[in-house]
């Protein structure tokens, strides 16, 4: 039971984060990125190829996170920015041929297998009682979870994070009193890739992470936006918890057949019966 | 909501015939359906019909079974794609649920037959229910806009693609099922098959001409572009939306039901996401909201999987760096860009030479 729960909110972790990573894109350059997973796993690999190559862990961690904010920057400027004045649609498309080519491009340097990308701590475990073990890799997924939550949280309400929420309010007036769109949404996309880098570095120092991986944990993370309504950060990281413990339990209890299904079965619900996600109207004040 | 009054404020604002960047406030790069693009008359354009669909009737007694099966296949996503550009194109909604609908049409006229109802009746009944699911699935259109709709009728998509899985009594499960071939008498199976998909596929451009070009298109394009605005004018706005993804989600599974007798065998996993992107690119392609662009879009999607066959493992890369070029190319589609040499000066001056003359 316990166990269950520890494990739902570490995979949640990594949907939360996601749909950080996803928000956070939507909100500043009005992109639904479809990619978001694989820069993560580029990221990833590079990481874990340096850290195969005998660089030290946490520089390898660190060139991680640097590599997937710069994937972010070079996307941004090459390719999205100059299609955002041909609507939504062009977009769109981009981001999924995006996410074809990046996963074939993985899958052409590294090959197919999973791989894992471990930590100090991978296999270790904390015993509490009743015979229960947690393993240390799955703590630090929800504690940096939290953490990056926060942090984004806080980052909106900098300087940079207010101009951020100006522009995914009103591009034109925005831009009118002086915010540089092209600036932020270059920064948003910067912030998403080393989110994104983050949440696949933490499913691969617990987990196993192949070509397939990023297939599914981009539903749960657009499932994780989607309930918060692709604005609210709060619903976007308390819906990725909620829906890695009901996944979890619908593995544990039903079948695993049918954890996808329920996923889908959120979204749907959700965005019938909450269609700004589940904590519109809770913030009263936030006017 | 100021965002929406903003972009249509610009679309009005543009002179017509502007290129597609002055047409991108109305969500989509759109296209200017009536006027100068249809010059000539009508009956030129009848002869020039009847001459393509004699062409392409041919097509079995001169060409093999291979190119044949291309062919057929290309009508098969050129139908398809003319449903899914009625609904992003024309009527302005991203919806994902089209390869899903394209699943139930194969699965319902593949069980039909194995019921004992006729295949041509299996036609029109598969599409029948696929509007329903599609009114189904287009109910969210009622709230939500823009991705919110995309990324809900994905899920929906998704979890029918599920549910196919899950019925194996009746679909055969994951494993997927053989499909009873229909041929008429007294013709081999391949240019039988032909047959048939060339007489919908001519059936179903025709009367979506009428359609589209007539009141209906332009109040679908009107809808797309105004919004609840259109209510002003006597037109239900959401009762448009929901028509559009009915009449749709009719077209996909008509398509579906012929790409089922092509394919012979189907099994779910053909109508996920490697279905799907491939009919996102050709709607992309033909340009969203044109007429004839389906069919464009179509030979181009068919033309780069053939292409594409023989590279193994580099199909994929292929694949999104083709996509992601054509995108930065041309972000209004192929036919944008027969469009944007008719609107250059150059043409412009021929034009009134011819006219000088």
């Amino acid at each position: 039971m316990l166990q269950t729960i520890v494990s739902g909110l570490e995979s949640g972790s990594w949907f939360a984060l996601l749909g950080l990573a996803i928000v956070v894109v939507m909100k500043a350059a009005d992109v639904p990125n479809f990619a978001m997973a694989e820069m993560g796993l580029v990221a990833t690999y590079v990481g874990i190829s340096l850290a195969a190559a005998g660089v030290p862990f946490w520089i390898a961690v660190l060139a991680t996170l640097i590599t997937g904010a710069v994937i972010g920057v070079l996307i941004d400027i090459a390719l999205m920015r100059r299609l955002s004045s041909y609507g939504h649609f062009p977009l769109l498309l981009m981001t999924i041929g995006l996410t074809l080519a990046l996963n074939a491009v993985v899958g052409l340097i590294w090959g197919h297998d999973p791989r894992s990308f471990p930590a100090p701590w991978t296999g270790a475990a904390v015993q509490i009682g009743g015979g229960v073990a947690i393993g240390v890799s799955q703590i630090v997924s929800i504690i940096v979870g939290l953490i990056g939550a926060v942090a984004i949280t806080a980052f909106f309400r900098t300087q940079v994070g207010a101009q951020m929420r100006a522009v995914a309010e009103n591009r034109s007036t925005a831009r009118l009193i002086g915010v540089s769109a092209g600036r932020l949404s270059a920064i948003a996309w910067a912030v998403g890739g080393f989110i994104a880098a983050v949440t696949v570095m933490l499913q691969a120092q617990s987990a196993l992470v192949s070509t397939l991986s990023p297939a599914s944990l981009i539903i749960y993370g657009f499932v994780a936006a989607t309930m918060g309504g692709f604005t609210s950060l709060l619903g976007t990281f308390v819906g990725g918890l909620a829906l890695g413990v009901i996944q979890q339990f619908v593995g544990a209890y039903i079948s695993s057949a049918v954890q996808f299904s329920v996923a889908l079965l959120v979204v749907f619900l959700v965005l019938i019966l909450r269609p700004e996600g589940f904590t519109k109207g809770m913030v009263l004040r936030d006017v | 909501m100021s965002e929406t009054a903003q972009q249509v404020a610009a679309a009005k604002a543009v002179p017509p015939g502007d290129g597609p960047s002055g047409l991108a406030g109305a969500g989509i790069a759109a296209n200017t359906v009536p006027g100068r693009t249809t010059g000539g008359s009508s009956t030129r354009k009848g002869i020039i019909a009847i001459i393509v669909l004699l062409a392409l009737f041919a097509v079995p007694f001169v060409a093999n079974t291979y190119v044949v099966f291309v062919v057929s296949l290309t009508l098969v996503y050129a139908v398809s794609t003319l449903g899914f550009n009625l609904l992003v194109g024309w009527s302005g909604q991203i919806g994902l649920a089209h390869a899903a609908l394209f699943a139930v049409g194969a699965y319902g006229s593949a069980i039909g037959v194995e019921y004992g109802i006729p295949f041509l009746l299996t036609i029109p009944l598969a599409g029948i229910v696929a509007a329903v699911l599609a009114l189904v699935i287009g109910f969210p259109a009622i709230r939500l806009r823009g991705f919110f709709l995309a990324i809900a009728t994905l899920a929906l998509g998704m979890a029918i693609v599920e549910l196919l899985t899950m019925a194996r009594p009746l679909t055969g499960g994951g494993g997927g099922m053989s499909v009873n071939v229909w041929s008429l008498p007294g013709i081999t199976t391949a240019a039988s098959t032909y047959f048939v998909v060339l007489a919908v596929a001519a059936i179903m451009f025709f009367l979506m001409r009428r359609a589209l070009l007539g009141r209906f298109g332009r109040t679908l394009q009107a809808v797309r572009d105004l919004g609840q605005l259109t209510g002003s004018l006597g037109v239900s706005a959401l009762r448009y939306r929901l028509v559009a993804f009915a009449l749709s989600g009719f077209i996909a599974a008509v398509a579906g039901t012929l790409y089922g007798q092509l394919q012979t065998f189907i099994f779910p996993a053909m109508f996920q996401m490697n279905l799907l992107v491939p009919m996102l690119v050709m709607v992309f392609v033909g340009g969203a909201g044109s007429m004839w662009g389906p069919v464009v879009g179509a030979a181009f999607a068919i033309v780069l999987i053939e292409f594409f066959q023989d590279l193994g493992d580099q199909q994929a890369i292929a694949y999104g760096l083709v996509l992601m070029l054509a995108i930065s190319v041309l972000p209004g589609g192929l036919t944008s860009l027969a469009r944007r040499v008719g609107d250059s000066r150059f043409m412009a001056r021929l034009r009134r030479r011819e006219v000088a003359e």
